[in-house]
């Protein structure tokens, strides 16, 4: 499909799913929201003709494409923050994600230097946020298996 | 002069302690590239949070003023503008740089930031007090149209497309309704367990900013590259002092632009600093000159990006309408601290309010001396590699988010909107009228539902929104911005037809 179509259809679509969840609520507190999802509604609309009409121009800044190999592995690593963080502790976890992502996404492959050093930088990073968070703010984390 | 009256709050020990690190901490993230403004203080908002509300907007402002600044050091050091309001000063520092006048590019970042941010923060001074007073006017409907206006604004002037910007503020002012609503405390849009206390605002602040940018990083990190390291070549302050004052031209365009700029809503520091640079380079004698070098470049678009600053807190703090996205992240900070914008704020929080324009005032001049001070070391904070910093930002908007209300669901929540806003900007949406959507949502609708009461109860709803003065006015700067940016579009896409 012309990814010029790909993004005004997905809005139409996103647009209309909320008309019809703000349309079926019953009793009052849904005027406002239906409103605002009729506006978007319209938005789509215009960005569909607009990407219909002479040229198939393209509206707004492009970025361009997704990298989906570097971006996959660190929203596979979110995913994994969130389930691990309630079972191996809130800061244990904190410090495994950013040693993974820092050597994931250093240029090269990891030697073990840098993953010692990646370590270090990791270890006074957390440990800094858990004396910032825990000891000054007394937030309280999630404790899990370790801390 | 009940700003005076304050103005000793500013230097009491925690305040000024908190105003010097805000500063030293705004450079730093500001001088790094890929940490923009918006993010930063988007960032620390969860620091802020168990702060009292002085100490906690005196950080937020400190770091506001220090981060555009600061963002000065990577454009002109590694070519690479620090935030988006620095995008002019790459254009003839960096060039200044290559030419081993580094130090003395720098010198007059700072100079000319602190100029014109005095000026600005001048206009803040004496402008605010005088359209809060006008705001005592305004009723349900003029507030929802202000509501409305400042979606519009940022949507229409602060996004690449005028289409997409609206869209995204409705989409913002959308989903600022999941949850409860307050005045019927009906239950909306809870389609999953994690959505039942609604979006937090700080949740979708870090996540909106703070996710996209990482997995920027992401994409280009495996790639390294090393910044170049410039040898600071030794340079008197007091003759680059000098030499800055004596270039009385550059100033005045920059701060002016800066401060007209700023004042309008949505506008942002970026437009301050091409605009500025753009005349300056115009109507000098020396205009061939510019993009190779030209101190002149570097002066105009520094003052008119620091000169920018106060002003677009002049709307924010009367009318909750922000001169930037970074000033729609200090609206997040006002209102968790429960400060709302408009007269309140300089009569019940004057002691606040004021504190807090007066710690502006001091935070340029701390941004003078400490930048002065710090430009021979600058260079090596650019060096930071993005694989770091990504790790870094994730675990701090982790940690910041989940600290605000000891919540997973926010967390979840930050992720998620996080990620889809990413994949949202590479089709040309902007997060900024997406943030104020939230923000600006529950006021809308509040003032929408009170003036359907009012409306209902008196000659009708339709003469209750469209008539008055102030409310005509309103709807007109909503239509004006609209279809300006709808003519600038259309103009941007024949110039380009034509180009080609």
């Amino acid at each position: 499909m012309n990814t010029n179509l790909t993004t005004p259809i997905a809005v139409l679509a996103v647009s209309a799913a909320m008309y019809a969840a703000s349309a079926s609520g019953d009793g009052g507190g849904f005027e406002f929201p239906t409103l605002i999802a009729l506006i978007m509604c319209a938005l789509g609309a215009g960005m569909l003709i607009h990407a219909l009409g002479p040229g198939r121009r393209s509206s707004g800044k492009r970025s361009g494409s997704v990298p989906w190999g570097s971006i996959l592995p660190g929203l596979a690593l979110f995913v994994a923050y969130l389930f691990l963080m309630g079972w191996l502790g809130f800061f244990v976890t904190s410090f495994l994600v950013f040693v993974v992502i820092a050597l994931l996404y250093a240029p090269g492959s990891p030697t073990a230097p840098a993953i010692a050093r990646t370590a270090g930088v990791a270890g006074v990073f957390t440990a800094t946020l858990y004396g910032v968070f825990v000891l000054l703010l007394q937030v309280q984390f999630p404790q899990g298996l370790l801390f | 002069m009940e700003f005076l009256e304050y103005f000793p709050n500013v230097f009491e020990p925690w305040n000024f302690l908190i105003l010097c690190g805000g500063t030293i901490g705004g450079l730093i993230l500001g001088a790094t590239p890929g940490l923009s403004p918006t993010m930063a203080v988007a960032l620390l908002i969860p620091f802020t949070f168990r702060m009292d509300p002085t100490a906690s907007l005196i950080l937020l402002g400190a770091v506001y003023t220090a981060t555009v600044a600061g963002g000065a050091v990577s454009a002109i050091l590694v070519n690479i503008p620090g935030a988006p309001a620095n995008i002019a000063t790459v254009m003839d520092g960096h060039p200044m740089a290559n030419q081993g006048r580094a130090t003395e590019a720098l010198h007059y970042c700072f100079i000319s930031s602190f100029v014109g941010g005095v000026l600005g923060v001048l206009l803040l001074i004496f402008f605010t007090p005088v359209l809060a007073e006008f705001a005592l006017n305004f009723g349900p409907a003029e507030l929802f149209w202000v509501a409305i206006l400042g979606v519009t604004v940022i949507g229409s002037l602060g996004s690449g497309s005028v289409v997409k910007g609206l869209f995204a503020g409705a989409f913002g002012l959308w989903i600022s309704m999941i949850g409860y609503s307050p005045v019927l405390g009906v239950e909306r849009f809870v389609f999953s367990e994690h959505l039942g206390g609604g979006i937090n605002i700080i949740a979708a602040l870090i996540g909106l900013f703070a996710i996209p940018q990482v997995l920027g990083m992401m994409e280009t990190a495996k790639r390294g590259g090393k910044a170049e390291m410039f040898d600071m070549e030794n340079h008197s302050v007091l003759a680059s002092i000098k030499y800055n004052l004596s270039r009385v031209k550059a100033l005045v365009i920059g701060s002016v632009t800066g401060i007209i700029v700023g004042i309008i809503p949505g506008a942002g520091g970026q437009i301050a600093g091409l605009i500025a640079y753009d005349q300056t380079k115009k109507l000098s004698r020396n205009s061939d000159e510019f993009g190779k070098g030209q101190p002149d470049g570097v002066i105009a678009a520094e003052s008119a990006n620091n000169s920018m600053v106060g002003p677009s807190l002049v709307p924010l703090l009367t009318l909750s309408v922000p001169g930037s996205p970074t000033a729609a992240v200090l609206l997040g900070g006002l209102l968790i601290n429960g400060l709302f914008p408009g007269p309140d704020l300089f009569t019940i929080h004057a002691e606040v309010t004021w504190t807090f324009i007066d710690s502006l005032l001091v935070a340029q001049l701390l941004m003078l001396l400490f930048g002065l001070y710090i430009s021979r070391y600058s260079r090596f904070v650019t060096r930071i590699p993005k694989f770091y910093m990504a790790a870094a930002v994730t675990i701090l908007a982790v940690v910041g988010t989940y600290s605000v209300q000891n919540s997973l669901s926010d967390v979840i929540v930050m992720l998620t909107l996080g990620t889809a806003m990413y994949f949202a900007t590479k089709v040309g949406f902007s997060p900024a009228p997406v943030v104020l959507g939230i923000i600006l949502g529950p006021i809308a609708e509040d003032n929408f539902l009170q003036g359907m009461l009012i409306g209902e109860s008196m000659d009708g709803v339709g003469p209750y929104f469209f008539t008055g003065t102030i409310n005509m006015a309103l709807i007109a700067f909503c239509v004006v911005s609209v279809g300006y940016s709808i003519y600038s579009e259309l103009r941007s896409a024949a110039r380009a037809r034509a180009g080609k």
